[in-house]
């Protein structure tokens, strides 16, 4: 039996999967923090004790991720963006054509061909609106988990715009919402759909018949892939695991 | 107690520290490449000490201080001045002057201004500015805030429509003019045989270039090397810059060449700030040509002339660096994609990876352009906007990375 | 080797061979499209611009009856015709001997550092038209002249002022076209118009290349026939900048070669690929016969600019 594992050495989490074959057999995160190479190794060995396996059952490991470089345990390293497409090309059964990926500091777009083989990719440039980080820096403003950001959606009533799409200046457009009494479910919502417009301009003018796939930490947010859709126009879907598909497709990478 | 001159001045001490710093990090890195070779001390020397002062001791001419390509270097040479384009890749510099200017301007002027105060020696002196974009055009104003007094400026009145009747007579005229400040400078004429004489010496510098531009095409010199070797382009007196690069050439190994093949196009890349091209190696990609207005475009190339006359010279140099000239500037460029399309013919590149210094509008704007342009002849594109800080360099590569398996087609 | 050095060389060979051919038993025939000039003892064959106004006089109309001479004259027609299909313009910038004399102007004036003057478009223009007339004059005057409308000592109207007739018998020896011809008023005013004529050419290709070119009426004709010629200059509008290279470096001065179109070859153009030469991109501009590239532009190629002037 070839046990393969995938990291994913985020900028916010550090994600480890275990593959056999094509098969996801175990997954978990943890969040990023200073000694990224011993802390997916904790993670490695948790999931092969919950898995009954011994330590050295893993075969071949592959990193990607930010901190893919730092990882000695890994011997080989991909590009987040190919073991995005792997990984959820695989997951999606082969449907998938565009992604799109939020991470911690970056929105990836990623255009697959009828193969799974990437075509073309967009992510953005030096700016961390949109991406995870922009939903953490709100949640400590508006002191409100992120978890709750889809039920809270869910109950705005007014319609309000943020305009900014900086991370820097939407702070103090929310701040000044805020001052004015605007109510936290109605900014969120409004966040939402700053962030869903951000991401469709990434997507510009290509046709998006087969569907959106969203994936990364913040997909997880099913108020975020309702705001998307709307901006879209265009269906957009989220896996279960929304986190992990980037680790699998690490995995992936080292042959099934 | 420090008087805020003092501040000042210490601040600019700091400036100068960083920058030093940068320069020398690259000269290492260079110098520590397993392709250095001895023959490329030359370069990195001139690249070392590119003080005015120092350069006008080692070509024993007074200095000219260029803005932009356009601008025909034959006709400076030809009066007896050495042509410097000035330039700043570093990033202290760009940073240092942050607070006092628009805050998305083009990193590359942000520097020149941060140098012109670190530099004592380089605002004082002749310029010579073609009116090219925004950025160059306001130099000279917020350049009296920060070096005022002293130096004179001739502008280059550039047409920005190359095909629009009389846009040729217009920059002919300037060109006139620049021949006039160039003489009055001097205190002597520039005659027809100054003129042949600089325009030879150029074609023969640039069928030098021709060659490198063959050994990079064919794996036998890295790209860095071959910006290291036109960023010093300037620094010394053309003659002995054209021997060593010969010199060089003959040194050349066998190519060994591996990884896809992409030509690099957008704004300029300037001297220490290799960012881009060292992340391009790193992620494997070979860079095959480029259309970069610091490196294949530092001149229009080889000097076609027919009419041999001093006013046909004028005419065939202010043609050839106008119409010649691939800048963005121009309003009607929609052929500057042609140039990357019929280098595709022989050197066999399967992309294009344009880099946009933030703030730099037209490069910016012309990508989106361009990039439907290459993408309908089947090239793959890669535009990445950035500047000339190093905390990008993760997202940078990443992209790299992923543009070099699309290439390969996995 | 360059474009430019295999041209020089077929120019000469061209001009050894149709001004001295016929003394070793050389003739081409009565049907060149170019200066091979019939007034040069022992040339090596006859420019059809003679033979066309020839027939015209004579086959057509005073022996129209004869209708052998019709089919001489349609034989040679059909010459002209296939020579031109097959060579194009590199009549004109490549074998013409008068072509290479008025480069020889060129040659001079750039030794001397002398300015070239360039014409407006409006003079070029004017010029151009010449060519026209001339070649309206080659078909209606022989038959007046055969008519005995017009005096006799007219015939062959165009190669009495042609500049050929004068310069190209020099170099066989032969000088008595310099001077006047005192037998009538008719031929001393031919003889005047000849040596004038002749004159002003050469000082004006003197200050501007291959002047004559302009509107020689034998370049018109091979023009006409562009439609029916392999060998063709083609542009690539895909590959060009736009730099003008070519343009500068054009002996007819073409205007529309860097223009973002794709006809290269226009009615001065002389074939002598000076604009492909000194074209810096690839495949921008290359010279075919049907379809097959001879010559091609080059990035790398350096001979158009590394020439000492």
């Amino acid at each position: 039996m070839a046990i393969k594992a995938g990291f994913d050495l985020g900028s916010t989490a550090i994600k480890v999967v275990l593959t056999e074959g094509a098969q996801l057999l175990w997954s978990g995160q943890t969040p990023t923090a200073p000694g990224q190479e011993t802390l997916a190794k904790g993670l490695l060995e948790k999931g092969l004790a919950e898995l009954g396996l011994p330590l050295d059952a893993v075969t071949q490991v592959a990193a990607t991720g930010y901190g893919k470089g730092l990882c000695g345990l890994a011997e080989s390293r991909v590009d987040e963006i190919r073991a995005n497409a792997l990984g959820l090309f695989r997951l999606s059964s082969g449907q998938a054509r565009h992604i799109v990926n939020i991470g911690g500091q970056d929105i990836k777009v990623i255009h697959l061909d009828e193969r799974g083989r990437v075509s073309d990719f967009k992510m953005n440039d030096k700016c961390a609106a949109g991406t995870g980080r922009f939903f953490e820096l709100v949640a400590r403003l508006l002191d409100t988990p992120i978890t709750d950001f889809a039920r809270l959606s869910e109950l705005a009533t007014e319609d309000i715009s943020l305009n900014s799409t900086c991370v820097v200046f939407a702070e103090s457009e929310m701040v000044s919402l805020m001052a004015k009494g605007a109510r936290n479910g109605d900014i969120i919502k409004a966040l939402h759909a700053s962030v869903a417009r951000r991401v469709a301009m990434m997507l510009n003018k290509a046709d998006l018949g087969a569907g959106v796939w969203l994936d990364g930490g913040p997909a997880k947010n099913p108020a975020l892939a309702l705001a998307l859709e709307d901006e879209l126009l265009a269906e957009v879907k989220v896996l279960a695991n929304p986190q992990m598909t980037v680790a699998f497709g690490a995995a992936l990478s080292l042959g099934v | 107690m420090t008087s805020p001159g003092n501040r000042h001045e210490r601040l600019l001490g700091k400036v100068r520290d960083k920058v030093a710093g940068e320069e020398r990090a690259l000269l290492d890195w260079l110098r520590s490449r397993p392709d250095y070779r001895p023959r490329f001390q030359y370069f990195l020397g001139l690249l070392s000490d590119r003080r005015l002062s120092t350069i006008e001791s080692r070509c024993e001419r007074p200095v000219i201080r260029l803005l932009c390509v356009q601008a025909p270097l034959e006709l400076i040479w030809a009066a007896g001045f050495q042509p410097v384009k000035i330039a700043s890749g570093s990033s202290a510099e760009a940073q240092f002057s942050t607070l006092n200017w628009p805050a998305l301007m083009c990193p590359l002027i942000k520097g020149i201004l941060t140098n012109l105060e670190t530099e004592a020696e380089l605002a004082p002196g002749p310029w010579v500015i073609p009116t090219s974009c925004d950025w160059v055009v306001k130099f000279w104003e917020a350049r009296q805030k920060v070096a005022p007094g002293g130096g004179e400026v001739q502008w280059l009145e550039l047409p920005h429509l190359k095909n629009q009747p009389g846009s040729q007579a217009r920059w002919l005229e300037e060109i006139r003019r620049l021949k006039k400040f160039l003489e009055k400078l001097r205190g002597r004429k520039i005659g027809r045989e100054d003129l042949l004489q600089a325009v030879m010496a150029l074609n023969r510098a640039w069928a030098a270039v021709i060659e490198l531009k063959k050994a990079r095409r064919d794996g036998r010199l890295a790209s860095v090397w071959f910006l290291t070797i036109l960023g010093a382009f300037f620094l010394d007196r053309l003659d002995r810059w054209t021997a060593e690069v010969e010199a060089a050439l003959a040194e050349l190994g066998a190519g060994q060449s591996a990884g896809p093949r992409i030509f690099l196009a957008g704004s300029p890349i300037f001297f220490p700030n290799f960012k881009l091209p060292a992340l391009l190696e790193e992620a494997g990609l070979l860079t095959v040509a480029d259309d970069l207005c610091s490196s294949e475009r530092t001149t229009p190339g080889g000097q076609v002339f027919e009419d041999v006359s001093e006013s046909g010279l004028l005419a065939s140099l202010a043609g050839r660096y106008h119409q010649g000239c691939l800048c963005p500037t121009f309003g009607d460029n929609e052929r500057r994609v042609n140039n990357i399309l019929s280098q595709r013919r022989e050197s066999d590149f399967q992309g294009v990876v344009f880099g946009v210094l933030k703030g730099c509008h037209p490069y910016d704007l012309e990508s989106s352009t361009i990039e439907d342009t290459l993408k309908c002849q089947g090239l793959k594109f890669l535009r990445l906007e950035t500047d000339y800080a190093t905390e990008d360099r993760q997202n940078l590569l990443t992209r790299l990375e992923a543009f070099r398996h699309n290439l390969a087609g996995e | 080797m360059s474009a430019q050095r295999i041209r020089q060389a077929v120019q000469y060979l061209s001009f050894v061979i149709l001004m001295y051919g016929g003394r070793v038993g050389i003739h081409l025939g009565s049907a060149l499209p170019c200066f091979a000039c019939p007034f040069v003892p022992g040339c090596g064959g006859f420019c059809y611009l003679m033979g066309l106004q020839g027939y015209i006089g004579f086959g057509l109309v005073a022996g129209a009856a004869a209708g052998k001479e019709v089919l001489v004259a349609l034989g040679w027609f059909l010459v002209f015709v296939v020579s031109v299909a097959l060579l194009g313009k590199v009549w004109c910038g490549w074998i013409c001997p008068f072509g290479l004399i008025q480069d020889w102007l060129s040659w001079l004036r750039k030794k001397l550092g002398v300015r070239e003057r360039y014409l407006s478009l409006g003079g070029k223009k004017a010029i151009g038209s010449i060519k026209h007339i001339f070649l309206i004059l080659i078909v209606t005057l022989p038959p007046l002249i055969t008519a005995k409308i017009l005096p006799p000592d007219l015939y062959l109207p165009f190669c009495n002022i042609c500049p050929g007739k004068l310069l190209l018998p020099l170099f066989a020896g032969e000088t008595k076209y310099l001077a006047l011809n005192l037998d009538n008023a008719v031929t001393l005013w031919v003889s005047v118009a000849l040596i004038a004529v002749t004159a002003s050419t050469l000082v004006a290709a003197f200050f501007k290349d291959r002047f004559f070119c302009l509107f020689c009426p034998l370049l018109a004709l091979i023009h006409f026939l562009r439609p029916l010629t392999a060998l063709r200059l083609v542009k690539e509008p895909t590959f060009c900048v736009g730099c003008g290279n070519c343009r500068r470096h054009c002996q007819m001065d073409v205007r529309v070669l860097d223009q973002n179109i794709s006809q290269a070859q226009t009615m001065e153009c002389v074939d002598c690929l000076r604009c492909l030469e000194a074209c810096p991109s690839s495949g921008a501009l290359s010279l075919k016969f049907l379809g097959f590239q001879l010559f091609s532009s080059s990035r790398w190629a350096t001979s158009a600019w590394r020439r000492k002037p």
